[in-house]
């Protein structure tokens, strides 16, 4: 009996168990994705970049075309170029969009393959950006999570030179796979936008387009290495061979994936700088100022009706009297300087970018300007041996048009006053007049990336040294100015051996590999 | 945080009844808590005022019109007082939880027996900020008078931005529910006990949390999610875990001279299943094994006069767990930020990678002691010697950005943890009326990583990018870094021949554990008639700490060390001769260009070794004076069967190292791996006085 009874009891415990191993298989998060179609990760990849670019100012700061006002404390990092390895980690955010990228890429098959193209494009575009800004970093060895956890350093220059490759390899994919109407809505770049005459139809030209432009723009920058000539104007042919070309007038590479009267969904140009979902200006936008050589430079050429749209009069859209707009009521401040210079009576970053109300604006990827600067010296420097059918003067006046255009200068006060500036007479406006084309190019490249294309100005200014801004109202006047950032703490933690393996880095000395003086 | 609320009550019922040889009882509960917070960082705002403003003056910001936030003098920070009353977080946490017990003596030695619990607790969770609109005169009118305004202009910098508001509502719930199963016996046979357990349990827990918020309230203090400008916000999460285990455990006695112990149990958890995984990824058996034995019952010639009982015992064990985050198997893929833009939907990969093999971790012990008592009782000893294998210690470790992930979870290695340790308890006056007794303990602790990942030598844990808390092969586990003084080869303090600032581009630097390597306890209890004083002592030290409030008050001008105001020569410096010879010049001519402000928030603060002390300290950390009333009075009132009355102190006396003026060394930022590092978050440790009474019913 008492025996019987340590059976049942053994045999019951038995009986639960062996039903249990159906009983452990809860174990799928129920409240986030296990895999995710490429479309969508696209779309996430392109909206995170230009998010990222509308608060990284440190481009707009060191090119020289904005600095700080008074009402903050001097940053001693942007302003006296006292920063390590802790600041302005870059690194992290584009390594890690990127990968969104990337894994677009590699699942990009069957009725996605559009989207390897599109996102081909876009990594091109980033990582010639890191470039920029690090010099070597890992790029075959990277983005291979498990398989390398330490991913080795890639030279500079062969990075480039793979980029043109991946920008074909876009190309081929775009001319073999247009976007069908499904995916088309994840196409936030060129394929739907609201409020847009952007079709299915024409998306994957425009890419194409879009990957040609970014191809000029990694062949120029590296225009004035010595005996790089053959190889730049053999790829700009190429690029020139296809049948869609760059991008055409009036076309910049823009991104909108309907921002939203709601925090974290509107333009982040708009929300960091400018005001938030309510309306109210946000207290960063009395930080960033633009400059008194900006200012100079526009007054020099009697360029004042860009100079009303690049910014806004002393205290700017909501000065309670809003002053007249008239060119002494614009106060630029000086580089650098620490103090005297409160933003109730300086100059705001202006309509071109921000109005209030105004938070369904693109972000700018690329501006149609630079693709003309860009074919502009091309041909000035190759003449003939580029096969580009318009003259360095026309792209030069079309580049100076498109900036007019974009920065609703043509909008508010005509076309008239772009022409006007282009018949001035004066020297780095008027093509005739300029003596050095180049140069003419480069400041108005400066002026059309101003507020736009920070980093980029940057990039330009290290490889050009023009125009030469004065140097910063807080350091010595022969202070070295930076030509990179260093690798991040947080890659030197966990990958310090290659990082180590890069050499010591001086920010002041190590240049890039494309800029030679 | 003053103003903080915090209400519990609670009942408890239980009951039990035998019939026969069933013996059933249970037991239920229901606390319900209510809590009214602060969401805002008092201490770092209260921090960065001027240090002569009359701060609690300024307290009543709705009447005080130099303390309303249209006049507040501070024309960057806040009044504290102000945020604190605004930012607030009401939550309420009904907890209700139960057992049933059931014992059936089956046979004498043997009962069956079956506990089930359960537990339910709801949290509902309401997050404010309140509207504040500033006046016209606070944004452009407010001046200071001139001669004294410094070309200032009009309007308080800080009131141009307003608080719109915003309300979040969370809810949430959480359900456990657990069984054991067990097969007890107890018998004696000759010489031999034998104590045995077979058990079988199950455990079950879900939580659900549902939330909803917005931004931008229209109509003040209506908070309500619908009363908004902008859109709704919101999320849900939903988690499920189960676990079942079969375990055994006997121990068996040889004539009460010599116990051995052994235990093994088998455990399956959810945490590590996947269907397609095999059964040793996610079950694992761990045993267990200890003998004693009380050598002077073994071998009566040791006793003497001085030693009147010794037992030594050893024992191995071997412990799994299943340490891993919940889904911490899956590689997950969120909505990017800012998505779904209406219908635009953009999904990004995420950035923790977990490992393919991940694996329960494993511990294995090994410990070995004695416990003697000398005098009759009077003195009590006892010592042990712990030694601690971990394999495959489950870590999320960062990895370099460009694998394209940020986070790796891995088994990640070898750890070995050891020590000692030592506890003495003495009777140094036993009397009827008198009693003394005094006891102290002391630890030592060491701890090594033996390995880590293939190629990797080093991981970040927690903290900042200036200072944090590290994994380093054959070092401790984890170690604080931070950055140091650049020295040069004679140990001065490299400064910047044109700044006289101190260079802050040295690489980390490892400073030393961040757990204590010795502990030291000590306690003494007198008894006189029905009067009992009891206190006890704590010292822990051998590590160092980071306190980052100490980074922020050297920011705020705040800190003492900071007081060095005129332009000065940083003592025993030097710089790189600026003619290129490659040599350190003795610092005799540069002085620090701006020692007012840029010398502390540009280059001080940045070398975060100032920051960085050790972090030993003793602690009074209980003084207890009690007494307990005699049975003569006691019996006098007719209702009470005792009673005493107490009075405590607790955390009455701390004493740190001379450099530590920032915090207790026991605070922690965070409770997970990173201790070590503290933050404002943590506002200052409190004394606790009280007085107790204890009665009870006849």
């Amino acid at each position: 009996m008492k025996l019987k009874n340590i059976i049942i009891v053994a045999c019951g415990i038995l009986a639960l168990a062996s039903c249990k191993r159906s009983w452990l298989d809860i174990n799928t998060s129920p409240n986030t994705l296990p895999s995710s179609t490429p479309d969508a990760v696209f779309t996430a990849g392109v909206n995170r970049t230009a998010s990222t670019l509308g608060p990284n100012e440190l481009g707009s700061y060191w090119s020289g075309q904005w600095t700080q006002s008074s009402t903050y404390i001097l940053s001693t990092t942007i302003f006296t170029y006292d920063f390590n390895n802790n600041n302005f980690n870059y690194w992290d955010n584009y390594f890690d969009i990127l990968e969104d990228f990337q894994y677009t890429i590699d699942n990009s098959t069957g009725t996605y393959a559009y989207f390897g193209g599109t996102a081909r494009v876009m990594k091109a575009y980033v990582t010639q950006m890191m470039v920029d800004l690090y010099g070597n970093i890992p790029y075959t060895d990277a983005f291979k999570g498990l398989g390398s956890l330490a991913p080795k350093f890639d030279d500079q220059k062969a990075i480039y030179e793979d980029l043109i490759k991946q920008l074909d390899t876009a190309i081929t994919v775009l001319q073999a796979n247009p976007v069908t109407g499904t995916y088309v809505g994840a196409d936030i770049v060129f394929g739907s936008q609201p409020n847009s005459n952007l079709t299915a139809a024409t998306a994957h030209t425009k890419w194409i387009q879009f990957a040609n432009s970014l191809k000029l723009r990694l062949l120029i920058r590296q225009s004035r290495i010595v005996g790089r000539d053959a190889y730049i104007i053999a790829e700009i042919n190429k690029a020139a061979a296809t049948t869609q070309g760059f991008l055409p007038l009036g076309l910049d590479a823009t991104n909108n994936p309907g921002y939203i009267a709601t925090t974290g969904k509107l333009n982040s140009f708009y929300e960091n700088w400018g005001y938030n979902a309510a309306g109210t200006a946000q207290s960063l936008a009395r930080y960033p100022r633009p400059t008194l050589f900006l200012f100079n430079t526009l007054k020099a050429t009697n360029d004042t009706f860009r100079l009303k749209r690049l910014a806004y009069p002393n205290g700017g859209e909501n000065a309670n009297p809003y002053p007249a707009e008239i060119v002494a009521n614009y106060v630029g401040v000086p580089f650098g300087a620490a103090s005297g210079y409160l933003s109730q009576n300086t100059s705001y970053i202006g309509p071109s970018q921000i109005k209030k109300g105004d938070f369904a604006r693109s972000m700018i990827l690329m501006t149609n300007a630079e693709v003309q600067f860009l074919l502009a010296e091309a041909k000035q420097r190759y003449g003939a041996a580029v096969n580009l059918p318009l003259t360095a003067q026309t792209y030069y006046e079309n580049g100076v048009k498109e900036s007019f255009r974009l920065t609703g200068t043509t909008a508010t006060y005509g076309a008239a006053t772009a022409t006007t500036l282009l018949t001035s007479g004066l020297d780095l406006a008027d093509w005739t007049a300029s003596t050095d084309k180049l140069k003419a190019i480069w400041m108005q490249k400066w002026l059309a990336l101003v507020n736009y294309s920070g980093l980029e100005a940057w990039s330009e200014f290290r490889r050009t040294n023009f125009p030469v801004t004065p140097p910063s109202a807080s350091t010595s006047p022969t202070a070295p100015l930076p030509v990179r950032l260093y690798y991040p703490q947080t890659e030197l933690a966990s990958n310090g051996a290659n990082v180590t393996a890069q050499g010591t880095i001086n920010v002041f000395t190590s240049r890039l590999f494309w800029d030679v003086d | 945080m003053p103003g903080d609320k915090v209400n519990r009550t609670g009942a408890r019922f239980a009951a039990s009844q035998e019939y026969g040889k069933l013996k059933i009882g249970f037991s239920a509960a229901y606390i319900q808590a209510k809590y009214d917070r602060t969401t805002f960082d008092f201490y770092n705002e209260s921090i960065n005022q001027s240090a002569h403003i009359p701060l609690p003056d300024l307290r009543d910001w709705r009447n005080n019109k130099f303390a309303s936030p249209n006049a507040y003098y501070n024309d960057y920070y806040t009044n504290p007082y102000f945020r604190l009353d605004n930012q607030r977080n009401k939550y309420q946490d009904a907890n209700f939880s139960g057992n049933v017990e059931l014992t059936y003596k089956l046979l004498p030695w043997l009962s069956a027996y079956n506990k089930f619990a359960a537990m339910q607790n709801t949290r509902t969770a309401k997050s404010t900020v309140g509207q504040f609109f500033h006046s016209t005169w606070a944004k452009s009118g407010a001046y200071v008078p001139t001669g004294w305004d410094k070309a200032d202009g009009k309007g308080i910098t800080r009131a141009l931005t307003d608080f719109q508001g915003s309300v979040a509502d969370a809810s949430n719930t959480e359900n456990i529910v657990n069984n054991e199963m067990q097969l007890l016996m107890n018998k004696s046979f000759n010489d031999f006990s034998v104590r045995g357990i077979l058990g079988f349990s199950v455990y079950d827990r879900k939580t659900k949390g549902v939330s909803t918020s917005s931004s931008s309230i229209v109509v003040p203090d209506v908070f309500n999610v619908s009363n908004r400008r902008g859109e709704n916000a919101g999320g849900e999460s939903n988690t499920e875990e189960r676990k079942y285990g079969y375990y055994g455990d006997a121990t068996v006695g040889w004539k009460d001279m010599v116990f051995l112990h052994g235990s093994v149990r088998y455990d399956a958890t959810s945490r590590f299943y996947k269907p397609f995984r095999s059964t040793d990824e996610y079950s694992y058996v761990y045993p267990g094994g200890d003998i004693a034995a009380v050598v002077t019952e073994i071998f009566p010639s040791v006793k003497n006069d001085i030693l009147n009982y010794a037992k030594v015992r050893l024992g191995y064990n071997r412990n799994g767990n299943d340490n891993i985050a919940l889904y911490g198997l899956d590689l997950t893929f969120a909505n990017a930020g800012g998505f779904p833009y209406g219908n635009t939907v953009g999904i990004s990969v995420g950035d923790v990678l977990p490992d393919a093999g991940l694996k329960p971790e494993f511990v294995n012990s090994f410990e070995t002691g004695g416990e003697f008592q000398l005098w009759k009782n009077r003195i009590n000893l006892d010592f042990s010697y712990y030694n601690q294998k971990s394999t495959g210690q489950i870590l999320r470790v960062t990895i370099p950005t460009s694998t394209g992930f940020s986070n790796l979870v891995l088994n990640v290695g070898d750890t070995k943890n050891w020590g000692y340790e030592a506890d003495m308890k003495i009777q140094l006056i036993k009397k009827p009326k008198l009693s003394w007794d005094f006891s102290v303990r002391g630890s030592i602790n060491e701890n090594k990583v033996i390995k880590l990942y293939s190629g990797v030598s080093e991981f970040f844990v927690s903290g900042y990018s200036y200072a944090g808390t590290y994994v380093m092969q054959n070092e401790v586990f984890p170690v604080l870094k931070s950055i140091p003084y650049l020295r040069d080869s004679l140990g001065r303090i490299i400064v910047s021949s044109a700044t006289g600032y101190p260079l802050i581009t040295a690489p980390l630097k490892n400073m030393g554990r961040v757990t204590p390597k010795y502990g030291l306890g000590a306690g003494t209890s007198v008894s006189y008639e029905g009067f009992t004083l009891t206190t006890n002592w704590e010292y822990r030290g051998g590590c160092v700490m980071y306190s980052d409030l100490g980074r922020q008050m050297t920011f705020t001008g705040s800190g003492k060390w900071t007081e060095w105001r005129e332009p000065h020569i940083i003592p025993n410096s030097s710089y790189l001769d600026p003619g290129g010879s490659g040599k350190y010049i003795a610092n005799t001519t540069v002085n620090t260009r701006e020692a007012e402000y840029g010398l502390w928030v540009d280059a001080y603060r940045n070398v975060t070794e100032n920051f960085t002390v050790p972090a030993w300290f003793i602690k009074m950390r209980d003084i207890n004076l009690s007494y307990q009333f005699s049975n003569k009075l006691i019996s006098k009132t007719k209702v009470f069967s005792s009673a005493s009355l107490a009075l405590y102190g607790r955390n009455l006396v701390t004493i740190v190292d001379k450099a530590n003026q920032f915090a207790d060394p026991e605070f922690s930022f965070t409770t997970g791996n990173g201790i070590g590092i503290n933050n404002t978050d943590q506002t200052p440790p409190v004394r606790q006085y009280g007085v107790n009474l204890n009665l009870s019913f006849k």
